[in-house]
């Protein structure tokens, strides 16, 4: 479950999970589908991805980053997740997803990056939320 | 309740001190440049907090500045400035210039007046938005290989001149001359160099633009003049920044400066504001490869600003030179700086931070063109793309009390999803061309809503505080014409 919070310049997303794997899949499915519709996106490429970090808040930071170095850097959107490994500072997935071209798909915001601003990731009572601002 | 604990000092009409007692560990006092109609404004979210957040950062000298287009960012404001003195442990941080490194707006002035466009903008507009590739996601036709991009990074503008894309004359009227001494491409990781390759020559998407515009009103006639100015000319204006480029860089250091943070002992009232003491082996690497970013902002504009006297060339049928296309100047607005500054009439060398804040340097500064030398350095400002955009010149006023910085644009006042909202089932390209006469056109229709003029403060009621407040002085009143967005 997804929602969007006002900020003057920039993009609040709201995540919920029942669990992490549930919270950061939805949290890189909200950001991409923020950016461009996933409707009809196959599985043609795998990305391994691996990733470290001081907390939890940082790590679900570095994989919405990450997510966003494969679109902008390499034209994969990434919108199918394996997690091998899932922790509080650590995770291994298996992303996958297929090419494409932003400049014939629709298009809504050009999210530049997940920030570390007033994140919050919490336990709740049935699973887990998140709050990131995104620099749009 | 913000602001019963915030007790806020009015100064005089167009300043405001947040008191040090506003939040435990401030250093310094804020100071923010406002009328008391902004202020009201800027008390509904959480931007002096963002405010005092920066006065709590190591080397902090003065006060944590925010200029009148101030609103709410992450890490520092948006419209945010702050010096840092290195011989103090000052600090340089990647959140104090963002994810777009050097994002800035170039002006080019033409020889036409705005009758010789009358009944050609839609068309020239077609023309620019074939030649320049726009939207989230864009890739240009430049493909660099490795080498040629780690030219890009240490040259700049440099580098697109030799390239062909661009005149010599043009790097002159760039700050820093379109290159910032110290970029080193060593300092940047293999990803954000991948996220380089296609993208120099780009405008990219959000509130980036390219704009023609008519100068509607000349306010200082002596320095309208000095910048090649008149009432009724035509100009463009361009605003991008480094792309992924810029992103990557920026990503890459915030999680290094997190652990910079703890190695040094620095106390982050905010992630974001991750940093390193600028001398430190970190902050040196760091702006090394912020430099990198920085070049590869001015070389994109450099190039950007080449297609579009190609544009106008083809579709007017005359050369740049016979349209009289020249570079008034290029400011960036997301930068970190070492500079001389005078701090209790020592000259200081300080590591400037300006995040959505431009450089206004006076009249007779070494760094302002010489043929500028009697007006001062040209400050652009975009504003919506309904209303005006402005052209400034600096002040020995900014140089004494703001690091020599003033506003960058008009600043949002309402959230993109509050404009999308109120956009919603409205036209805004036939509304502004049936009731202003401007001509836009757009890769996303989300943008476009996003930009509404609605959603940011008349750039007019933001130009006149920094003006009143004595940081610079308004020199031409532009109006667009035809207005591109990602």
């Amino acid at each position: 479950m997804n929602g969007e919070t006002d900020h003057t310049a920039d993009l609040i997303l709201e995540f919920r999970g029942a669990d992490l794997e549930e919270l950061f899949s939805n949290a890189a499915r909200g950001m991409l589908g923020a950016i461009t519709p996933l409707d009809g996106i196959g599985e043609r490429a795998e990305e391994r991805i691996r990733l470290r970090a001081p907390n939890l808040g940082e790590l679900l930071v570095c994989w919405l980053n990450e997510l966003l170095f494969f679109l902008d850097g390499r034209g994969l959107l990434l919108v199918g997740y394996d997690f091998e490994v899932i922790n509080e500072r650590e995770l291994v997935a298996r992303a996958s997803g297929e090419e494409v071209d932003l400049s014939r798909r629709e298009v809504g915001t050009e999210i530049k990056a997940a920030t570390y601003h007033d994140l919050l990731v919490e336990k709740i009572e049935d699973g887990w939320i998140a709050r990131l601002l995104f620099d749009i | 309740m913000e602001e019963r604990e915030l007790k806020l000092k009015k100064i005089d009409d167009f300043r405001w001190e947040i008191p040090r007692d506003f939040q435990p560990g401030m250093r310094v006092p804020g100071l923010i440049f406002a009328s008391e109609d902004f202020i009201g404004h800027i008390r509904k979210d959480k931007t002096f907090r963002q405010v005092a957040n920066v006065a709590c950062l190591p080397g902090i000298v003065r006060c944590s500045m925010a200029m009148p287009d101030i609103h709410w960012g992450y890490g520092f404001p948006i419209g945010g400035v702050a010096a840092f003195d290195p011989a103090a442990g000052g600090v340089i941080s990647p959140g104090g210039v963002g994810y777009d490194i050097n994002c800035g707006v170039r002006l080019v002035r033409t020889g036409l007046e705005e009758a010789d466009l009358r009944g050609k903008v839609a068309g020239l507009i077609d023309a620019l938005f074939r030649k320049v590739p726009c939207g989230v996601g864009s890739h240009g036709i430049i493909r660099l290989s490795r080498g040629e991009e780690r030219k890009v990074l240490e040259r700049g503008s440099g580098w697109a001149v030799r390239a062909g894309y661009g005149r010599d004359e043009d790097i002159e009227f760039t700050e820093e001359g379109g290159c910032l001494d110290g970029a080193d491409p060593d300092s940047v990781s293999p990803r954000a160099c991948e996220r380089g390759l296609k993208q120099v020559g780009t405008l990219g998407s959000g509130n980036h633009f390219l704009e023609i515009q008519v100068v509607e009103e000349v306010l200082d006639s002596r320095a309208a003049s000095v910048f090649g100015l008149a009432v009724g000319q035509v100009t463009v204006m361009i605003h991008c920044g480094s792309r992924g480029f810029g992103h990557q860089v920026c990503d890459d250091f915030l999680r290094k400066m997190g652990e910079a943070a703890t190695k040094y002992g620095i106390s982050l009232p905010d992630r974001q504001l991750a940093c390193a003491p600028a001398d430190s082996p970190e902050g040196r690497d760091y702006f090394g490869a912020m430099a990198c970013a920085a070049n590869y902002a001015w070389a994109n504009r450099q190039v950007i600003m080449h297609w579009v006297r190609e544009a106008f060339e083809e579709y007017l049928g005359a050369s740049p030179r016979e349209l009289g296309m020249d570079l008034v100047y290029d400011v960036a607005h997301n930068m970190a700086k070492f500079e001389t500054h005078l701090v209790d009439g020592r000259e200081v060398r300080l590591c400037v931070h300006r995040k959505g804040a431009t450089r206004a340097f006076p009249p007779g500064h070494p760094e302002v063109p010489s043929r500028y030398g009697e007006v001062g350095q040209p400050v652009i400002i975009p504003g919506d793309m309904g209303r005006n955009s402005y052209l400034l010149a600096g002040t020995e006023q900014a140089m004494r009390e703001t690091w020599g910085s003033t506003c960058h644009g008009a600043g949002r006042m309402m959230s993109r999803t509050a404009a999308r909202r109120a956009m919603k089932g409205r036209h805004i390209e036939k509304e502004l061309l049936q009731k202003r006469g401007i001509v836009v056109k757009a890769r996303s229709w989300a943008t476009l809503s996003e930009e509404a003029p609605m959603a940011y403060k008349d750039v007019n009621d933001v130009v006149e505080v920094v003006q009143r407040a004595g940081i610079s002085r308004k020199v031409v009143k532009l109006r667009p014409l035809g207005v591109i967005k990602g």
